[in-house]
């Protein structure tokens, strides 16, 4: 299986799969080339008088709610409008091949913040709570100088919010409501504060979110969408819309198939018109998180701030909008698993850099922000520093991505193949990712791919040996 | 049979007061609405939507004898009692407004602050204080420290100037052509489009109340439905998960819970 060279990373060379699994446990030093130094950079308008050594830049995380790779016009969608998120990936590089750590709210969010997978941290589903041992990127950070400030969506439940950061603005469950809010308190802290000290401001949106409520178990779609001048302007439906294939227990029951009552999927009734019209409102919500992270980055750069902030922009989980024939969340095909995830900071890093090659992770997070802070991570990282990939250095990458869901589910994607299981189901799936992109062919129960699902077994069981289950963590009921 | 759209508020507007008396909507009125999150509460209290996090938008407009303006004064509060500390965000405006169709901000000045929900005090570092000025395509923001300067396109209205403008639009009768609406004055809402909507009634305090109405389409929102009572007062505004909802002053705040 070879190693996929990334866009700035011309040659590499492939290491050996305990080499791999080693340089995911120890983070960044394992790989990256040279030590970590924090990066050098001049002060935005507002002077810092940072005590000794190099100034330490700010880390702005606008973080939202439920958007997939797929719906932003930098990424080529037709059917939505995001103009203030394809100017921040033209100002800086997109990852094209970013995948969640687990795609549901609290864990995934765990791990964005801890470092570590879902079994580790214990948020295996939404609403566990996290071990209480492990640091978090904002206690991690102000504990080393930094100013720690939240506005809008954490959480991680059980991390009480305030031992780790200041809150300007606090959790919210509804985007069209709220997200405004969050972002003009974190745009007053901006302007308003004094310290000298960096920051690393994280705003936590909702939106793309609420199309969950909309059409969830409660909500109430129309039969048939109710305005006859949009007709003309729904999306079609996806490729993957209709498709028969082979799922594992769990994986059907997620999605819009775990919320329907009464054995009855929510969307079983729903009418084509109904699906494109739903996929037509998720984008209106896309449109309307655009334009707060928009006014955000404006208010970045209002501070004076922004020639010394790396701005990190990324999403929690996608939304199945029609693939796959379900709305929502919680399984790990594409449309939910890969995420938008950018890097900005004009004239200190490149702009307009499309990475499509290197396989990265949400787990990133903590030692990425930590290697651009100029501090060493919390222990025992999963993931790996994007910094020497966001300099364009050569570097040796990893070779697979591995994602939790729902405490059984598994998935294992390299380069070429996505391989997906759930424990004691005896349903695998593998995909070719290269040419089934849309993921309607298992090939898991082809001969002729069997070396290829084995060696995606055993890089999964050699991964998760080099984890360290919480025993904390809930197991499947009846477990 | 009330419209589709009315269906989740009908039982909470059956417990309000219908406002009574003549109303002039190019004259002086204030407005009061109670700000709802839609669905945020369902998966604790199984309501359709929240009673508790609510929030508050007082709308008062003053004619400006002379200048083809008028002045809307603006009062809005959002609050949401998450598990975290929670906050409300308290934003005011003062802004001038021409007497046209869609009520095309002129000018404003504009200030917010968080506060404390637990006691109002106010949240360190979050005040901020900005102004606006209208000009040929163009929006220029001016606060401490700096200008922005936000490209718009006409006609221009606020989600806030809309609900004046409503009040003023012939029934049945919506504008055809396109226009921007700068949410909250900063928030940038390209391709939007108003279209009437039939006529219904629901119940309000016992009474039969007709109502009339516009939908709003565009970019970056969620289709918004407005209704308005036969003397042309704005009773009810919502998208997908925001409700406005007129407030009569009688009605306890916790009302349905």
């Amino acid at each position: 299986m070879a190693m996929r060279a990334g866009k700035r990373t011309p040659e590499t060379k492939k290491l050996t799969r305990r080499q791999l699994l080693q340089a995911g446990a120890v983070g960044a030093a394992g790989l990256a080339a040279g030590a970590i130094t924090p990066v050098s950079m001049p002060s935005g308008s507002r002077s810092r008088s940072a005590s000794s050594g190099p100034q330490r830049p700010n880390i702005l995380f606008i973080n939202v709610d439920q958007l997939g790779m797929e719906p932003i016009g930098a990424h080529g969608c037709t059917d939505v409008n995001t103009p203030n998120i394809d100017r921040l990936a033209g100002e800086g590089t997109t990852f094209r091949e970013s995948h969640c750590a687990d795609p549901i709210c609290c864990p995934t969010r765990a791990s964005w913040f801890t470092g570590r997978m879902s079994c580790e941290h214990a948020v295996v589903y939404n609403n566990t709570p996290i071990r209480k041992d492990l640091p978090d990127l904002g206690r991690w950070l102000r504990d080393r100088g930094y100013e720690a400030v939240h506005s809008g969506k954490w959480h991680v439940p059980g991390r009480s919010l305030p031992n780790s950061f200041d809150i300007v603005y606090g959790e919210h469950w509804d985007g069209e409501y709220a997200d405004e809010s969050v972002v003009r308190a974190a745009e007053a802290y901006l302007r308003n504060r004094t310290s000298s000290d960096p920051f690393f401001l994280v705003v936590g949106l909702l939106q793309p979110h609420d199309c969950c409520y909309w059409a969830g178990p409660y909500g109430k779609p129309p039969a048939n969408q109710p305005y006859p001048e949009i007709m003309d302007k729904l999306p079609a439906l996806p490729p993957n819309f209709n498709y028969e294939m082979a799922e594992a227990q769990l994986a059907k029951q997620q999605g819009s198939h775990r919320i329907g009552v009464k054995g009855k999927s929510v969307t079983e009734d729903w009418s084509e018109e109904t699906w494109r019209y739903y996929i037509w409102s998720y984008h209106r919500d896309v449109e309307m998180v655009d334009a707060v992270v928009g006014h955000m980055l404006e208010a970045l750069e209002d501070s004076g701030c922004a020639d010394n902030t790396i701005v990190i922009f990324g999403s929690d989980h996608g939304e199945g909008h029609g693939r796959h024939h379900r709305i929502l969340k919680e399984y790990l095909y594409d449309e939910i698993v890969k995420v938008p995830l950018i890097y900005s900071c004009p004239g200190r890093l490149p702009e307009n850099q499309q990475d499509t090659g290197h396989l990265v992770s949400g787990v990133d997070l903590v030692p990425t922000v930590c290697d651009f802070a100029g501090i060493e991570p919390p222990p025992d990282q999963r993931g790996r520093s994007l910094r020497p990939l966001l300099a364009g250095n050569r570097t040796e990458w990893r070779e697979f991505v591995a994602a939790e869901c729902f405490i059984a589910g598994r998935m294992i994607r390299t380069p070429q193949f996505k391989y997906i299981t759930y424990k004691g189901d005896p349903v695998e799936q593998l995909f070719d990712m290269k040419n089934d992109p849309w993921e309607v062919e298992n090939l898991a129960t082809e001969s002729r791919h069997s070396s290829v699902i084995e060696d995606h077994r055993k890089l999964l069981a050699e991964w998760e040996a080099t984890l360290k289950p919480a025993p904390e963590a809930p197991g499947l009921p009846g477990e | 049979m009330s419209h589709w759209s009315l269906d989740l508020y009908l039982e909470y507007l059956s417990g309000l007061s219908p406002p009574e008396g003549s109303f002039e909507a190019e004259g002086a009125w204030e407005h009061v609405y109670d700000v709802f999150p839609i669905y945020a509460d369902l998966h604790l209290t199984g309501q359709a939507w929240s009673r508790q996090h609510k929030g508050m938008l007082r709308l008062k407009r003053t004619p400006l004898p002379g200048e083809e303006a008028f002045r809307l004064e603006v009062e809005s509060e959002v609050t949401f009692l998450g598990w975290l500390p929670t906050r409300t965000q308290r934003t005011t405006a003062s802004v001038k407004c021409a007497d046209d169709r869609l009520a095309t901000p002129l000018s404003w000045e504009l200030e917010s602050v968080a506060l404390s929900a637990e006691d109002g005090s106010p949240v360190a570092l979050s005040h901020m204080r900005e102004s606006g000025v209208r000009e040929d395509g163009a929006v220029e923001l001016v606060f401490e420290g700096g200008r922005r300067t936000l490209e718009v396109s006409s006609p221009l209205t606020s989600n806030w100037s809309l609900f004046d403008a409503v009040q003023r639009l012939p029934r049945g009768e919506a504008p055809g052509a396109e226009f921007e609406m700068l949410e909250d004055l900063r928030l940038r809402r390209a391709h939007q489009r108003l279209t009437a909507e039939d006529r219904t009634e629901v119940t309000m305090g016992g009474k039969s109340v007709p109502l009339y109405g516009f939908r709003q389409i565009g970019e970056g929102i969620s289709p918004t439905h407005y209704w308005l009572d036969e003397q042309g007062r704005l009773l009810l505004a919502f998208g997908k998960m925001r409700a406005y909802i007129w407030h009569d002053g009688v009605t306890a705040s916790t009302q349905g819970d």
